[in-house]
């Protein structure tokens, strides 16, 4: 029954890299900005998560409640100071890589500022938690945590889709992303809408962050595999798709986990990397999206 | 020629190529081999990433090539390693051409992130094998060349100042080539590309053959840089020389700098490297990280402040200066 | 012999023709007008002579021989010259820079290439401007700096897209003069315009486009009272019975 286990870990963490991968979607998708700090936004969630639990010792879901406004505030506040200038500044060039650059620098600033305060230590959770599971015979461990985690994923990105549905802010999110020239017209204040979409995504990322924090471990670098793979979800998912993500965020956990079971950790690593470079050549629109044409 | 306008940059080379008489702390040189290190990797990247225009975020791979192929033959037939840095940059070389020609298909963030992963895929290869047709590679522990003190033959010496006189020529023959490049037709065609590719091909320029081209000169060169870092060092690692942060570094010193210029990444690497090495030097022990914290803020205010690097400041103030 | 066979070209784009099986041909020292309402295909047309992109179907004769497909490098090398609708100059170069570079593929030393770029900017009336940053060029200067740049490649056969687009009267003229003066030389020339004053005054021929297909061809005058040409610019209430 290793299978289904292997499946069933597949599925739970692939969740999380879905969500992680949607939040990305948001930003690189709709509203187009390359954003390598995405990681490190990640990165904060989980510091807060682990901070939040050690100082109160309260579950750690509840730290959703410091974490979701705290990463909006933060998304919000680089986008509108950080970000907004160098998109003003590049809108007319043909390959524009100027926030991709802002990006990486915010990347390695936030993460080694978090190495600075924090050290290079590993953190994690109170041990109980992260074991807690249920048992199906003696076959079937389903970690409570990365089973809660899978729900959360789920629950978010369902929520995010109605809220890109069927709210007012949600459609002209969306409609700025399809066109932004268009949408100003229509009197949607853009830059706000960006500031608002960024926040909200870090939001997301942030929830994502508490979710890791149940059953991974905490360090000032651990956002930035996950922000590589997000992006290549994003792309294995199609740029502008929440399913896409989700499903592709699933593909890769199952990859990951599978993998786990035949050949080494690193190898594993390094499929994910070949299956990318496939799409790429190959497929660029990925699963069922459009391509990001410049 | 403008004969006013170069007397300082000559001035300045030749400064260093006499400086050791000078000051001969081990810790100052040091510095300046790593800056020059530095510059070096950075020029090498911006033949690329600035002159041609592909952001490349995956030059890593060619250091780690560069290093691990020269080591390995070195180890295995004992040839000097002043012969197989050649082979380095040859294998650097042929491994940009592999790289290339798929990539360069791809515009803008594609382009760079499939760079990234086909450097990372590098690096897992190499932390995952062992030896490779009877070539030592040790996986993740590395590959430690013998100590040999004194053996120039062997690219290997005890005192800095050999090592410092290597890099620094080695930087002076990269400028020079770099200088007759810019001023000639590839330097041109180059420009035309950066600019704007289609408006290029339309006027006869065969952007994909420059592209590889500019890679294959622009690998070759980091091939090489990669090799002199396993000639100093005397211990590589995929994670030391092939890590993502040495990509970054390459592409972060050059567009800090002024991509796109010749003086861009030394500049670049004048301001950052000695940062960081006297961060980690004397706050690692303390702070570990700090130095990647005044990089990436470095970066962060560049972008937004001086998007085409420190360079055209300082450049204008150079004129005012000389036609004064 | 004509410069510029095209047969039976088909060019779509996701299901829909771009290019609907369009056949016309040019001879040297001649002008032809391309025009049509706006997606008629013209500058797709263009995209295929030049090899931008392939057609789907169909050929491209030039100078007896099949270019179709062929990139757009070995177009130009082989004597295509075009321009682009929105100007495409190379900004941070200067203006003598940027014919210089249009210059090299055609000569051995730079020294050549410079003196040809000194001469093209003459004869476009730019030389005075040589020295300035392209991006800093108002928008009739982008116009001739395209042109002159087209021409270096010794082009036998010139595609000139929108060349007058934005430019007022007096910049027209001037405009139209220096297109009389290029077709003098023996090259063969295609000119996609809107303006109708261009069209009458330095076409041969014109062609008409609409959603990919010829519907009509011939002398300027006569194409432009064509009904069907009316109708495809005006919709159906302009048509006279």
């Amino acid at each position: 029954m290793l299978l289904i286990q292997a499946i069933l870990n597949g599925i739970f963490i692939g969740s999380v890299y879905g969500l992680i991968a949607l939040s990305l979607t948001l930003i690189f998708g709709v509203m187009k900005i390359i954003n390598f700090a995405h990681g490190s936004f990640l990165m904060i969630g989980m510091f807060t998560t682990f901070l939040f639990t050690s100082l109160t010792n309260y579950n750690p879901y509840i730290s959703l409640i410091v974490v979701c406004p705290l990463l909006f505030f933060l998304g919000y506040m680089v986008q509108n100071f950080l970000i907004k200038s160098v998109l003003i500044a590049e809108q007319d060039i043909r390959e524009p890589i100027g926030v991709l650059l802002l990006t990486s620098g915010l990347w390695i600033f936030l993460d080694n500022i978090f190495m600075v305060f924090f050290g290079p230590d590993y953190h994690a959770l109170p041990a109980p938690f992260s074991k807690l599971s249920w048992s199906f015979g003696d076959l079937i461990l389903i970690n409570k945590a990365r089973f809660f985690a899978f729900l959360v994923s789920c629950l978010a990105a369902l929520i995010l889709h109605f809220f890109l549905r069927h709210t007012e802010l949600g459609r002209s999110i969306k409609a700025v992303g399809q066109d932004r020239e268009m949408a100003g017209l229509l009197g949607i204040d853009v830059y706000k809408i960006y500031n608002i979409a960024f926040g909200v995504a870090c939001a997301i990322v942030g929830i994502a962050g508490t979710l890791l924090t149940t059953f991974y471990y905490v360090h000032p670098n651990v956002g930035g595999l996950f922000g590589i793979k997000a992006f290549i979800i994003v792309i294995l998912g199609g740029l502008g798709s929440i399913g896409g993500a989700l499903l592709g965020g699933i593909i890769v956990g199952l990859i990951e986990s599978f993998g786990a079971q035949f050949i080494s950790a690193t190898m594993t690593e390094g499929l994910i990397y070949i299956i990318f470079l496939s799409v790429l050549f190959f497929r660029p629109s990925g699963l069922f999206g459009l391509r990001y044409e410049w | 020629m403008n004969v006013k306008k170069y007397n300082f940059p000559v001035l300045f080379i030749l400064a260093l190529f006499v400086l050791p008489f000078f000051f001969s702390s081990p810790v100052l040189l040091h510095v300046l081999i790593l800056v020059y290190f530095y510059a070096f990797l950075s020029m090498s990247w911006n033949i690329l990433g600035g002159f041609a225009g592909q952001l490349s975020l995956g030059h890593a791979a060619y250091t780690a090539i560069g290093a691990y192929l020269s080591t390995m033959l070195f180890l295995r037939w004992h040839i000097s390693p002043w012969v197989t840095m050649f082979g380095g940059g040859i294998g650097a070389s042929i491994m940009s051409v592999i790289i290339g020609y798929p990539c360069f298909k791809l515009r803008g963030a594609y382009y760079a992130l499939s760079t990234l992963a086909f450097a990372e895929l590098v690096r897992v290869l190499i932390t995952n094998t062992d030896s490779f047709l009877g070539f030592q590679i040790n996986a993740a522990r590395g590959l430690l060349l013998p100590v040999m003190g004194h053996a120039p033959g062997y690219f290997q010496f005890v005192d800095k100042q050999y090592y410092y006189y290597i890099i620094l020529s080695f930087c002076t023959i990269l400028t020079i080539i770099l200088y007759f490049m810019n001023k000639f037709r590839f330097g041109y065609y180059l420009a035309a590309i950066r600019e704007d590719q289609e408006a290029a091909e339309a006027l006869g320029i065969n952007v994909t053959w420059c592209k590889l081209l500019a890679g294959i000169m622009s690998s070759f060169f980091t091939g090489i840089g990669g090799v002199f870092y396993a000639q100093y060092v005397l211990y590589i690692s995929a994670q030391s020389i092939g890590a993502l942060h040495i990509s970054l570094e390459m592409a972060f010193i050059s567009i800090v700098g002024g991509k796109g210029t010749i003086i861009g990444p030394i500049i670049g690497a004048f301001l950052l490297t000695p940062l960081a090495e006297l961060t980690r030097v004397y706050l690692a022990g303390t702070y570990m990280g700090m130095h990647l914290v005044f990089y990436g803020g470095v970066l962060m205010l560049v972008v937004k402040f001086m998007p085409s690097g420190i360079i055209h400041p300082l450049r204008m103030l150079y004129e005012k200066i000389i036609t004064s | 012999m004509d410069l510029l066979i095209v047969e039976d070209l088909v060019k779509y784009f996701g299901g829909l023709y771009a290019v609907d099986h369009l056949s016309f041909s040019a001879s040297i020292g001649e002008v032809v007008g391309l025009i049509g309402p706006n997606g008629a295909g013209k500058t797709t047309v263009f995209n295929l002579i030049t090899g931008t992109y392939p057609p789907d179907q169909g050929r491209i004769v030039y100078k007896g021989e099949n270019i179709s497909g062929l990139k757009p490098h070995v177009t130009c090398r082989k004597g295509i010259g075009r321009t682009f609708q929105i100007t495409k100059p190379f900004g941070s170069l200067r203006v003598i820079d940027n014919v210089l570079i249009a210059c090299y593929p055609k000569s051995q030393t730079k020294k050549e290439a410079q003196q040809k770029a000194e001469g093209l900017l003459r004869f476009v009336g730019l030389y005075e401007k040589q020295e300035v940053l392209a991006k800093h060029l108002t928008l009739v200067e982008r116009k001739l700096l395209e042109i002159a740049r087209a021409l270096a490649s010794e082009p036998t056969l010139l595609l000139l897209d929108e060349a007058m687009a934005g430019l007022n009267e007096k910049e027209v003229n001037d405009a139209i003069c220096l297109i009389n003066k290029i077709a003098d030389n023996k090259i063969g020339i295609l000119v996609i315009e809107h303006i109708f004053k261009v069209i009458t005054k330095i076409t041969n021929r014109v062609i008409v486009l609409d959603r990919g297909k010829k519907i009509a061809e011939g002398d300027a005058e006569n194409v432009m009272n064509d009904e069907n040409v009316i109708k495809a610019y005006f919709g159906e209430d302009y048509a006279f019975a």
